[in-house]
């Protein structure tokens, strides 16, 4: 057993909501405008329509005020009211279609992922005065050196950044160790004249340089500039809130932490690091990335759940690909409904996290939106068309939830674009959806 | 014509003659994104046209597939009237064109689902064999030899860019590319620049006792699982200690199996260093073979029954060759598109979490620098011990010189820190998290439109691409005269820095990443199917295709035949009992595998088992493995529910479970260059050891690899062991050109692009020439204008 440790080199910023924070979410319900994002992925898409043309068993049917969920969506019964259900949204054509192809456009809304994300611009926009511009931890999201196109965040064109596997790591990042003044407060000065000082021989090579490579420097500049920022307000905060908290459970050891048997825990301890840094005011822009697309994951080693076979190793990508039509006596397509169900689930968790953490006049959950995906919709015909998008939380008001809305074929980007609207970023359109919101989803 | 052979994949049909567009390897990026079935759908229509189409030119219709009547269904396109009623040859070519080929190749040929055709450089004669044989999609019977030769010349006559540019000089150069360290050369750099060359020593206390040995000479770091113990001189003063515990069945004495101490006057303490095996142990000193005492250094202690406490020592070897500071290790994995770690325009880039582990670890380094990297004292004199630290240490740190203004700033951080100590620490982190320090500079000087590199630019080039660190004092030295300007120069110290254990270290990391043979470390195995797979055995394996490397290239001097056909491989205890080697194996050697039916780098168990599923193998991504990695052929996206891997079928082998490649044409388009291959494979399971059954079935292991020289060339090359593979690919000129590239995008950091097109053209006609040698293919890099010179 690993316990959680707190290293004594990096303090981390808030300790209790700051006052930027505590003003902004009054701003915000007044406003309707959502004071946090969580962006929720899980691989290798849904049950949907089958190869053979049997109607989607994953979305939800009925009129927008009155509907059922399937089975695999059960999980999220209790959190109907909180939940907007998406269908007919569609990613439209991508660059290298499938699973590929998806996930770069998921998030940028542009074929090839040539585009920055929506998290990446939340972050830089009105996430740019947290502590930390945005989270990004994954549950074995880095599985045997993944990269590149597995990974959904773009911070520019064709640049995906890494999420966080390891939860001890994003804990420390995060939570670090308290602040006592006296001897720490030189540290936070020697970390400011480093960071200056970094600072300026960027900029200084940033001359020197052409334009490729200056724009580069030029996220290297981002990059020390907020870390530069947490550094200077870390020394101005005060208070307990966050000090002294601990996970629920022990760490995952580095040598388990690929272990397919410890990615229910793995996953659910940063879905349980992120709500808390929330609840902090560390952060308004978070995204958990459940593994990655094409998954090996193999989800039959899950203890205590359905799909447990200790004599069997099936694959979440292995699943998807359960045939031309719904057949349950069919292994892969038994085992891939349970594994959405399960996602499904772990989901439902999140937003239990957030639902069970008051706040304001309401809960953290009231004030945030949580919005589902994945890279495809059906997994065995890698469709991209009514995908599994659905949008939990009000967003202090900025969202009317316990609707299912039906829309014959929207663009994903429009969306992205109502989401980044809802957070306070009023953009006409997002990638190359072109202009517009989805209708009927905000205000 | 074999029906379902057919589809030559999306993307690049890599042509045999000529300039090969490097535009193969951007992959099967298709615009547009229209499926698989839609363009069949309009193949099918279009063949009512054939019958007309050839009934008019000059060839007879002899071979009017009976099929065509029965398939035509709607009207399709407009040419079947105009085709029939003599109308000139090209148009019907175009109409033909427009009718069977548009909607895969894209209406001027420029390619959509199926792969340009404005770039044929093989010749009219084998076009039109290629489109009789294979073409259309699926149903290449459509069009016979009549409409084949039709449609050959007016792709000649109307879709053919302009000739591509002949390789002359001056050649474009390489772009300037900002380089960030990866975490390897990260975690390198640091050691080198905080350790000064290894310590000499005679005896092992003359290093850090407690996780040193000396080794030839050098203080080492212990492996992992050798443990040093060490016992304060004990009062009253003992003539013999021992280590007596649950490893060693509790002797008491050297002559019941304790394990001797050994006395060191000079610390007056008493230490043995032991091989402990990877589990807990309980144990005590044991003085004069009567007294029994705890290891009051340990805190680990459990009662041993007795009214005292034995104490405990828990070996965990987890990870590769363990670094007890891995200072890279929280830095977020690179992005790795095709195995190796790109660094540059697209990847490398720097996130915040980036700049945080920067400044932990320079913290960290701030702490425990040696006392001997600040060389003088600062009494009496502080400010010149600082100017003296700052040069020395700082022109190391960033790689070359610093200039007036640096070396102030600096020096002032010392002079003005309430303590000495204090101003280093605070320098130190500066330098470290210094851009300068961050990336490899490329800026060098423009001289008439071209940039030079700088000396030290040229040197850091040289040591990062074969130590992954930053240069030694010889290095810098040769910057400082300006040798490494000249070709001879630098393959002098090229040379050099092959024959020291850095550079097998990157020649190992080169092979385990180019062949994804690195994922043996992590890739999941089913434990009741493979309970021998332990961590041991993977880190060995991985061992083994990382020393073989070494040996081929530096030690034999080798070429990529050798590396490919090899009958000898690099093997330890573990490995060669893996393998089934006979004999008795104590530590690495060059051991024959010829009798356990290996041979060549593709038959290690590394390779193979990081290119198989958890439970079973993978002929498909063994074949791609192959084509992708070793003959940089690329294929276009898989059609929908592509992807299933049948589930391991007792009563069937691999081969036949995946059958329904070769029955359905819309698999076998791109299987029949996959699948061939990877069969070819299957005696090597799911974890890399041989077998002749699958379950109770035969193996069965004819394999082909099909168009070895390119997508289109119609070869055969059959083979049913890993040896017949390797020889075919080692005398395939693609592969010498793959293998050309590979070395490329691992020394740059980047994928080749056009910019790269004839420097590539001519390096691998050099490799030919040379035999293929790897060390002179690496020492030609080098000396190569490309090494120092960029495009401003």
């Amino acid at each position: 057993m690993t316990s959680f440790s707190r290293r004594t080199l990096l303090k981390a910023g808030a300790l209790s909501l700051p006052l930027s924070t505590l003003l902004s979410l009054r701003r915000a319900r007044a406003a309707g405008t959502a004071q946090r994002l969580i962006i929720f992925y899980f691989p290798d898409g849904v049950a949907a329509l089958s190869q053979d043309g049997q109607p989607s068993p994953f979305h939800a049917q009925g009129s927008e005020t009155s509907f059922t969920l399937s089975p695999q969506l059960a999980p999220l019964e209790t959190f109907k009211q909180d939940c907007v259900f998406l269908n007919g949204i569609s990613l439209g054509s991508t660059d290298s279609g499938s699973h590929p192809g998806g996930a770069k456009k998921l998030l940028t809304g542009v074929d090839g992922g040539h585009g920055e994300s929506i998290d990446q611009h939340l972050a830089r926009t009105v996430g740019a005065m947290s502590p930390h511009r945005l989270v990004y931890l994954g549950a074995m999201a880095n599985q045997n050196n993944a990269s590149g196109d597995k990974h959904i965040s773009y911070t520019g064109p064709g640049q995906t950044v890494t999420p966080e596997d390891n939860p001890q790591s994003a804990f420390e990042r995060l939570f670090g160790a308290p602040l006592t003044g006296g001897g720490m407060t030189s540290q936070n000065a020697n970390r400011r004249s480093v960071l200056d000082s970094s600072i300026q021989q960027v900029l200084e090579l940033q001359g020197r340089l052409g334009t490729v490579e200056r724009g580069r420097l030029g996220l290297h500049l981002e990059a020390l500039r907020e870390v530069e920022q947490r550094v200077r307000n870390a020394s101005m905060m005060t208070g307990t809130v966050c000090n002294g908290w601990m996970p629920s459970s022990s760490a995952v050891p580095v040598a388990s932490l690929y272990d397919p048997a410890r990615f229910p825990e793995t996953l659910q301890l940063q879905m349980e690091i992120l709500v808390q840094a929330m609840a902090c005011g560390l952060t308004r822009v978070g995204v958990i990335q459940a593994s990655l697309h094409t998954s090996e994951l193999i989800m039959s080693r899950f203890p205590m759940t359905e799909m447990y076979d200790a004599g069997f190793d099936m694959r979440s990508h292995q699943a998807s690909h359960y045939g031309p039509r719904h057949d349950e006596t069919r292994r892969e397509y038994w085992h891939y409904l349970r594994q959405r169900k399960w996602f499904m689930a772990q989901f439902a968790s999140l937003l239990q996290m957030l639902k069970s953490r008051p706040e304001g006049d309401g809960t953290m959950l009231d004030n945030s939106l949580v919005l589902l995906c994945s890279e495809i919709s059906d997994g065995n015909t890698h469709s991209h068309d009514n995908m599994p998008f659905v949008l939990a939380g009000r967003g202090s008001g900025a969202v009317r939830t316990g609707r299912l809305l039906q829309f014959g074929y929207e663009r994903h980007g429009k969306l992205l674009a109502s989401v980044v609207n809802a957070m306070g970023r009023p953009v006409a359109g997002w990638g190359d959806a072109g202009d517009g919101l989805l209708p009927g989803l905000l205000g | 014509m074999d029906a379902a052979r057919s589809w030559i994949p999306a993307a690049a049909i890599l042509v045999v003659m000529g300039c090969a567009p490097g535009a193969g390897s951007t992959g099967g990026s298709t615009s547009g994104g229209t499926s698989t079935t839609s363009s069949r759908a309009g193949i099918v229509r279009s063949s009512s046209v054939t019958g007309s189409g050839s009934s008019e030119g000059a060839a007879s219709s002899t071979s009017n597939p009976p099929t065509s009547a029965t398939q035509s269904s709607s009207s399709g396109t407009t040419t079947s009237g105009s085709g029939a009623d003599g109308g000139v040859p090209l148009a019907t070519g175009e109409a033909l064109y427009a009718s069977l080929c548009a909607s895969c190749h894209g209406t001027t040929g420029a390619g959509a689902t199926g792969p340009t055709l404005r770039r044929w450089t093989a010749g009219r004669q084998h076009l039109v064999d290629v489109i009789d044989a294979r073409m259309p999609l699926g149903t290449p019977d459509v069009c016979d030899t009549t409409c084949s030769e039709l449609v050959t010349d007016y792709i000649l006559a109307s879709l053919q860019d302009p000739p591509v540019t002949t390789c002359a000089t001056p050649q474009p150069l390489p772009p300037r590319a900002l380089r960030l360290l990866n975490r390897r050369e990260y975690r390198n750099t640091l050691r080198d620049l905080l350790n000064a060359p290894a310590a000499a020593c005679t005896a092992h206390q003359d290093c850090n006792l407690a996780t040193e040995s000396c080794v030839q000479g050098r203080c080492a770091a212990d492996p992992c699982g050798t443990h040093t113990f060490i016992l304060a001189q004990p009062n009253p003063v003992p003539a013999t200690v021992v280590v007596a515990g649950s490893f060693n069945a509790w002797g008491a004495t050297a002559a019941t199996g304790g394990w001797a101490m050994e006395y060191v006057p000079a610390s007056n303490l008493w230490f043995t260093k032991r091989v402990v095996t990877p589990e807990t142990h309980l144990y005590k000193f044991v003085a004069d073979g009567t007294r029994w005492m705890q290891d009051t250094a340990n805190p680990q202690a459990e009662s041993d029954g007795f009214g005292g406490f034995n104490s405990r020592l828990t070996v965990t070897c987890t990870g590769t060759t363990p670094a007890s500071w891995d200072p890279g290790a929280r830095i977020p994995v690179e992005t790795r598109p095709e195995g190796f770690p790109y660094d540059t325009h697209g990847a490398g880039v720097v996130t915040s979490v980036h700049v945080e582990e920067y400044l932990r670890v320079g913290e960290e380094v701030s702490t425990i620098l040696r006392p001997g990297l600040v060389p003088c004292s600062p009494t009496p004199n502080a400010a010149a011990c600082a100017r003296q630290f700052i040069s020395s240490f700082g022109s190391r740190a960033w790689r070359r010189p610093l200039t007036a203004a640096e070396a102030i700033m600096l020096t002032t951080l010392i002079t003005s820190a309430a303590t000495f100590d204090a101003g280093v620490s605070l320098a130190v982190q500066v330098m470290l998290s210094s851009p300068f320090f961050l990336y490899r500079s490329e800026v060098g000087t423009e001289v008439m439109g071209v940039v030079q590199l700088d000396a030290y630019e040229v040197a850091s080039a040289l040591s990062y691409f074969l130590w992954a660190s930053m240069p030694d004092a010889d290095l810098f030295e040769a910057a400082a005269t300006g040798a490494l300007l000249a070709p001879e120069g630098r393959t002098v110290q090229a040379a050099r820095m092959l024959a020291d254990p850095r550079a097998r270290d990157v020649l190992g990391a080169f092979a385990l990443q180019w062949l994804g043979a690195e994922n043996v470390l992590t890739s999941d195995k089913t434990p009741q199917l493979f309970p021998g797979f332990t961590m041991l055995v993977r880190q060995s394996l991985a061992e083994e295709t990382r020393r073989f490397m070494g040996h081929v290239v530096v030690d034999q001097q080798g070429s990529l035949a050798d590396l490919l056909t090899s009958g000898n491989s690099v093997v330890n205890a573990t490995v060669a009992s893996f393998y089934g080697l006979p004999g008795t194996v104590t530590d690495w050697r060059v051991m024959p595998v010829g009798t356990v039916n290996r041979a060549g780098i593709l038959s290690h168990a590394s390779v193979l088992a990081a290119s198989s599923h958890s439970d079973q193998t993978s002929p498909i991504r063994r074949g791609l493995l192959v084509r992708k990695r070793m003959l940089c052929q690329e294929f276009g996206v898989p059609p929908a529910n592509a992807g299933m891997v049948p589930e391991v079928d007792p009563n069937a082998t691999t081969r036949e479970r995946f059958r329904q490649h070769s029955q359905n044409p819309e698999c076998y388009s791109c299987h029949q260059f996959i699948d061939g291959v990877g069969f070819g494979l299957e005696n090597f399971d799911a974890v890399g050891q041989y077998r002749t059954h699958e379950n109770t079935l035969p193996v069965d292991t004819a394999g082909d690899l099909t168009d070895v020289e390119g997508f289109g060339t119609m070869t055969s090359a059959p083979f049913s062991t890993v040896a017949q593979l390797g020889q075919i690919l080692a005398s395939s000129r693609s592969a010498e050109a793959c293998f050309v590239r590979q070395v490329q995008r691992f020394a740059t950091g980047r994928h080749e692009d056009d910019r790269d097109r004839c420097r590539l053209e001519a390096l691998t006609q050099q490799f030919h020439d040379g035999g293929q040698n790897i060390r002179a293919l690496i020492l030609q890099l080098v000396a190569s204008s490309a090494f120092v010179q960029r495009e401003p």
